[in-house]
Parts: structure tokens; C-alpha cells; sequence
């Protein structure tokens, strides 16, 4: 009789509540292989395309950036280390350079570390 | 009350939360996995471009020189004399200087960067999509997404337009896989490279490789190099691996506060979509309290609630993210996270997912939806049924 009882309570609260929890295991079965997946494809990569590329150009491209559109610090920082959107004469005005409103990487410049302050009593 | 086996109590709950957000209450149900499917796609995708895009700078620092000169013309970037390179050659530690010419261009309406190499030193190893490798002067080497946007293939001349007296010939197409930054370029010998800028006898950089463990040595002759005749800039492999650690950390950290304050602000709009059918939701909670069930119990199947909806919203998101940049290249997305790449991005968008990034998705989650019901909850359970039905 209990057993009836319960059967049925589950039966009227979660006949498609059942179907749902069997939704969304399948989809966190799909996530985890598509994380699986693509952890493999890192794993086993072949870089050898980019890494040969990078050996015959020296080394270009460090930024977010398919193409030193705006500022070249944004598409590598090695080409031009001088953050030249700071210097255009808007005051207070907006970095045009989508680059530099990108949300995934922004390159600073460096400040030289080649300065050094002598502080002497003598002056 | 009839006694319960406890997982059986447990199970029973869990059920009932799942038939409340199917059954009872699919329409907030589904827009509070509307509202989470929002915050955490974008969260999604930026997360797992900025890592694939980490992945190929790495590549690309590490298969650069380990000391990039340039000229210093009152502290921006200048080019150098192309003779400067005996000043650098004969420096102890040196085991070889390539000098290089890289600029930007016009190609119709694309900005193009130009890459010019010494003729001995450019390689048959490059992966090409199709065509060969540069044998003889005028011959340049584009970029997939230039050869597919201008239909340059093999035998194709084009001039561009800051030296329309130099003319070149395609001869071959680099693969898309070669990293974002290929996409837009146009590799050809140095010689090519000077008479297109017209820099005779000049080079933008020069790319000075040490031998293994002489790093040091070779910096501190640097450093003496650059107390005689005309000022350099230099950057080696370390200060260029802190830009790239110091970029990613700090944009990392923008776009985790970015979305902390999204996350706080979403809390009140979870809040007023918990409240919708608040009069059913207080009803139903004072019928149970009155059948026997005791407030935990309550408090329990809420959490059951919010556990399922935030496990359904981090996944879903998760898999249209995934689906979004791997199935479609981050079509329309791609470009709030990469400059210019327009609405069709016509190289692969590098990304990389992190089961990480998937928790953190998971948890963000939960910490919206915990905070928007279980406090409500816990306020209508301890009041008295006979109030709530009143």
C-alpha cells in the first residue's frame, strides 16, 4: 500500500520532471565530452604549422588583433612598444582603437627601466 | 507523519523540485535559464578565446627571437641602418642577427602587414595552404583570408597602393591554421620589403638570436652597445613574456570584474523573476508546512530548484558557446572579443575551453540563483501557515 502510494505521489509530481532530469544529463554527458574533446585536440595538436610561421616571420602577433589596424602595440607589442593612442590630443577623450576596448588581452606600455635617479647632497 | 526512509525523503524532494520547475512553474522556469543563458554565453565565449589567443602568443614568443632592436627617434620606434648589424654580429654570446622589415599597408580596404625576410633565410617549411615558397625577387607568399577576400592566387600580380611602381606575384597561400596573425599578411624577401616602403638600406628591427644559456651575457653587451652611437630600443624574450603575462592577467581581471558587477546586478532581476506566482509560491509553501513538512524541508526542494536550474543554465550555456565558436567561428560574437574581425570572421577563431572556465560558470550560477530564492524561501517557510493562506 505504501509502496503504491509512493509510486503514484512520484508519478503525479514528476512524470515530466523524469524527462527533464533525463535532458539534462544527456547535456551535461555532451559538455563534458565536448571538454574532453577539446582538451585531446590540444593535447595532441600538431602546432608545427604555427610554430614554423612564427620561425619564419621572426615572431609577429601577440594582441587580439588579425591586423595592426589601429595601434601596432595592440597587434604586438614588439613592433611598437610606445602606446601611442595615450598621445592623440583628445582630452579626456575615447581610445578609438577597438583593440584597445578589447575585454581579452590589452597590452600596457612598459615603463623603461633604464632611468636611474642619482640623488646626491652636493647640489 | 508516516516514517520516512531518509533517502527515500531526499529523493522524494529532489522529485518534486524537478516537477515544480517542469510542471508547475515552466514559465519562470524559463526565463530565469533565459536570463542565466545571457549573463553566461558571453562569459563563456570571451573566456575561451582570450585562452586560445594565449595559446598562439606563447607560440609566437617563443618561436621569436630572444632580443628584438629597434632604432629609439625621441621614444618612439625608429628603423636602423642596415650596416648597424656589424655592431651587433661580433657581440659575444651572438649566434646570429636577422635583420627584418615589418610594416602596415593597404590592400584595397584592408590594412595588411608586410613581413620581408633575408632571401637566405626564408623557409620551404611554411605550412601553405597552396602554392610554393618565394624563390625569386617580386614574389610574395598572402595570407588565407587576403587570398580569399582579393581572389589572389597563384600567378596573380598586384601592386599596393604606397608604392604603385612595385609590383608583385603570388606565388603561394599561407594555411589559416598558421596562427590569427597570418591571416592579413603578405611575406616576402627584405629586398621587396625596402623597395616597397622605400627604405633602402634600412630594416625595421633586427632580431638577435643568443646562443642556449647566453642570455645574459648577450644583454649586458646590449645594454654597453647602446651608451655609443645612436640609441636603441631593446626588448628581450623576458620583458616581451611580461607583456604577454601582464595583458592577460589584467584584461583577465577587467573582464572578471566586468562580470562580477553584471552578476551583482542580475541578482534583483532574478529576485523579481523569483517573485513571479510569489502568491501561488507562499500558498503552496503554508500547504506544506500544514500537511507536516518542517521548514527545512521546504528550504530543501528550493535548493533543489535553484541546484537544477543553475546546472541546466552553466550547461546550456556552455554547449551553445562551444557550439557557437567551433560550429559557426564565433560569427557576429567574435567581434566584441578580437579587434575587426567583422561579422564573418574569415580566419579560425582560436579558442580553448577549460572545465575551469565551466565551474566557474557553474558557480557563478548557483551564487545568482541561491541569493535571488533561498532567503524568500526561508522568510515564508518560518511564517506561520495560517498567516500565509490568510
Amino acid at each position: 500500500m505504501e509502496r503504491k502510494k509512493n509510486k503514484a505521489l512520484r508519478h503525479t509530481l514528476a512524470s515530466s520532471g523524469l524527462w527533464a532530469i533525463l535532458f539534462l544529463a544527456l547535456a551535461l554527458c555532451l559538455a563534458a565530452s565536448f571538454l574532453l574533446l577539446d582538451a585531446y585536440k590540444w593535447l595532441n595538436r600538431s602546432d608545427e604549422g604555427m610554430r614554423s610561421f612564427q620561425r619564419a616571420v621572426g615572431g609577429v602577433g601577440m594582441g587580439a588583433a588579425s591586423a595592426p589596424a589601429w595601434n601596432l602595440i595592440h597587434y604586438d607589442p614588439r613592433l611598437q612598444s610606445v602606446d601611442d593612442y595615450n598621445l592623440w590630443p583628445i582630452v579626456g577623450g575615447y581610445p578609438y582603437s577597438p583593440a584597445a576596448v578589447s575585454i581579452v588581452i590589452l597590452f600596457r606600455e612598459h615603463p623603461r627601466k633604464d632611468l636611474e635617479i642619482v640623488k646626491t647632497d652636493e647640489l | 507523519m508516516e516514517p520516512f526512509n531518509t533517502r527515500r525523503k531526499h529523493w522524494n524532494l529532489f522529485l518534486t523540485a524537478t516537477g515544480n520547475l517542469v510542471q508547475r512553474t515552466p514559465f519562470r522556469s524559463a526565463i530565469i535559464l533565459i536570463s542565466l543563458l545571457a549573463i553566461l554565453f558571453p562569459f563563456l565565449t570571451a573566456l575561451s578565446i582570450s585562452e586560445g589567443i594565449k595559446a598562439q602568443s606563447k607560440i609566437s614568443v617563443e618561436e621569436g627571437a630572444d632580443f628584438y632592436i629597434t632604432g629609439d627617434a625621441g621614444g618612439s620606434s625608429a628603423p636602423l641602418s642596415r650596416t648597424s648589424i656589424d655592431r651587433f654580429q661580433t657581440l659575444p654570446g651572438v649566434s646570429r642577427v636577422v635583420p627584418r622589415i615589418v610594416g602596415r599597408a593597404y590592400l584595397g580596404e584592408q590594412i595588411v602587414t608586410i613581413v620581408g625576410m633575408p632571401e637566405t633565410l626564408i623557409v620551404d617549411t611554411l605550412s601553405l595552404m597552396s602554392g610554393r615558397s618565394i624563390q625569386q625577387k617580386g614574389e610574395v607568399i598572402v595570407g588565407a583570408s587576403l587570398g580569399r577576400t582579393y581572389d589572389l592566387t597563384e600567378g596573380s600580380r598586384f601592386y599596393l597602393p604606397i608604392n604603385r611602381w612595385k609590383r608583385f606575384t603570388v606565388v603561394g597561400t599561407l594555411s589559416p591554421s598558421c596562427t590569427i596573425w597570418s591571416a592579413k599578411l603578405i611575406y616576402m624577401s627584405l629586398e621587396d620589403a625596402g623597395e616597397l616602403f622605400r627604405m633602402k638600406d634600412m630594416v625595421t628591427d633586427f632580431l638577435i638570436y643568443a646562443n642556449p644559456g647566453d642570455n645574459p651575457v648577450v644583454n649586458i653587451h646590449l645594454q654597453q652597445e647602446n651608451r655609443a652611437g645612436l640609441p636603441l630600443r631593446m626588448q628581450s624574450r623576458e620583458l616581451i613574456q611580461s607583456y604577454l603575462q601582464k595583458g592577460f592577467d589584467s584584461r583577465t581581471g577587467v573582464l572578471t570584474a566586468f562580470y562580477i558587477v553584471a552578476f551583482a546586478l542580475s541578482v534583483p532581476l532574478i529576485l523579481v523573476v523569483w517573485g513571479l506566482g510569489s502568491v501561488e509560491r507562499k500558498k503552496e509553501i503554508a500547504l506544506l508546512k500544514a500537511v507536516g513538512w518542517e521548514t527545512l524541508d521546504v528550504i530543501e526542494m528550493a535548493l533543489w530548484e535553484n541546484v537544477l536550474l543553475s546546472l541546466a543554465g552553466a550547461t546550456l550555456a556552455f554547449l551553445l558557446a562551444f557550439l557557437w565558436i567551433k560550429g559557426f567561428n564565433g560569427f557576429f560574437i567574435a567581434q566584441f572579443f578580437l579587434a575587426e574581425p567583422g561579422l564573418v570572421p574569415d580566419f579560425p577563431v582560436p579558442s580553448r575551453f577549460l572545465p575551469i572556465t565551466a565551474f566557474m560558470a557553474l558557480f557563478l550560477s548557483l551564487a545568482l540563483t541561491l541569493t535571488g530564492s533561498l532567503y524568500y524561501t526561508w522568510r515564508t517557510a518560518i511564517t506561520p501557515s495560517a498567516e500565509l493562506l490568510r
